[in-house]
């Protein structure tokens, strides 16, 4: 399907209005089930979802939403996987406070036993935690792009993870395509994924002997640092790092790609090395 | 103003202590050796859920609700980190 896929991002916490709406409505549908829980009306719902976006410590502090022609399409929330317990607590905390007293207790009991339905993740990891789009956008390629942040804004972690729901296939099957594998084996509602990021340490590893050779140290050089700018390498050798990664990732990367302002930073590169598969 | 405050930290921490004083014996320790940077959660000395009962009892007491608006979720399963945490929304009342 041919569909122009020019959006814009933007966080959840700062949409306003229909936009904040639309996409507590996706955060629902990517997670009905838990949602569900909550016994109040579903504008209830949707409102109690929208509080978490202003929450940083919640499970949605970090909400992108996906936005074209000022309609959400789609959105993902993602946070470290250490910190996902307290975020639980946080975002059940925050779903407590908003719901009448009578029905808290009786949603700490759910959220108890639901939650034994969501298998481990490996605790080093970035966390998708939500992930979904609009139904007309389904097949045009807006998941890949909205999967391709994600795994550019995990960038600094070992490992990606995330929970799928055991019945649904589609979801599975995009995951696995884009390299992801199931994580544990426990029979549950909800199968945890993992994929490795094995970008980042391969760069350093690359980068070890030319940093020794250096006046620098090895923590002078984080994503920010230029390559080229700083006269640490020249474009020969800077080609020649991109083969070695090349060789080291098993990814081959299209150089002519390479043509954006912060040419020459580590974060460029592994940018160009995390576009997704055509 | 310092003392009140103080007053209130220790009377907040007297509930925690009594809420988590059944998991501190049954886990073998002694409540002498739970100092205020204990993590209630890392410790493994209680659950998730148990530790929303806790925020909720010591809310409850303390006729407060937490603000999780600005909350800082390192050090929040601590001691002294929950104690904060009712503190400082009290203080921003």
């Amino acid at each position: 399907m041919m569909v122009d896929l020019n959006f814009s991002w933007e966080f959840a916490k700062d949409l306003h209005g229909e936009d904040r709406r639309a996409s507590a409505l996706l955060v629902y549908n990517s997670f009905p089930s838990f949602y569900d829980l909550l016994t109040v009306s579903p504008e209830s719902q949707l409102e109690v979802i929208s509080e978490q976006f202003e929450i940083v410590s919640s499970e949605l502090g970090f909400t992108k939403c996906a936005l074209k022609d000022g309609e959400v399409i789609g959105i993902y929330s993602a946070l470290p996987a250490t910190g996902l317990k307290i975020s639980q607590i946080i975002s059940t905390k925050s779903m407590l406070q908003k719901v009448p007293k009578d029905i808290r207790k009786n949603f700490r009991k759910k959220i108890e036993i639901f939650s034994n339905q969501l298998s481990k993740i490996p605790l080093e990891s970035y966390y998708l935690s939500r992930f979904s789009i609009i139904e007309s956008m389904r097949g045009s390629g807006l998941a890949n792009k909205i999967m391709e942040d994600f795994i550019y804004s995990g960038r600094k972690y070992p490992n990606y993870s995330l929970h799928a729901k055991a019945s649904n296939e589609r979801a599975i099957r995009f995951y696995i395509k884009n390299d992801f594998s199931q994580y544990s084996n426990e029979k549950t509602d909800f199968l945890s994924f993992y994929r490795n990021n094995n970008l980042w340490n391969n760069l350093q590893k690359i980068l070890q002997h030319r940093i020794k050779k250096s006046n620098l140290k090895f923590d002078q050089i984080d994503h920010n640092f230029n390559l080229l700018s700083t006269g640490f390498v020249d474009s020969f050798e800077f080609l020649d790092i991109i083969s070695e990664l090349e060789q080291k990732s098993g990814i081959s990367v299209d150089i002519s790609l390479l043509n954006d302002e912060s040419l020459g930073t580590l974060d460029s590169l592994i940018k160009l090395f995390l576009r997704p598969k055509l | 103003m310092i003392t009140m405050t103080k007053k209130t930290y220790n009377e907040i921490k007297k509930i925690i202590i009594d809420f988590i004083s059944d998991d501190v014996r049954r886990s073998g320790m002694k409540i002498e050796d739970i100092q205020d940077d204990f993590d209630l959660l890392q410790s493994g000395l209680i659950d998730s859920f148990k530790f929303i009962d806790l925020i909720s009892l010591v809310e409850e007491k303390s006729d407060i609700e937490i603000d999780l608006a600005e909350l800082d979720a390192e050090g929040f399963a601590t001691i002294s980190g929950l104690i904060n945490s009712i503190i400082e929304t009290n203080n921003n009342q």
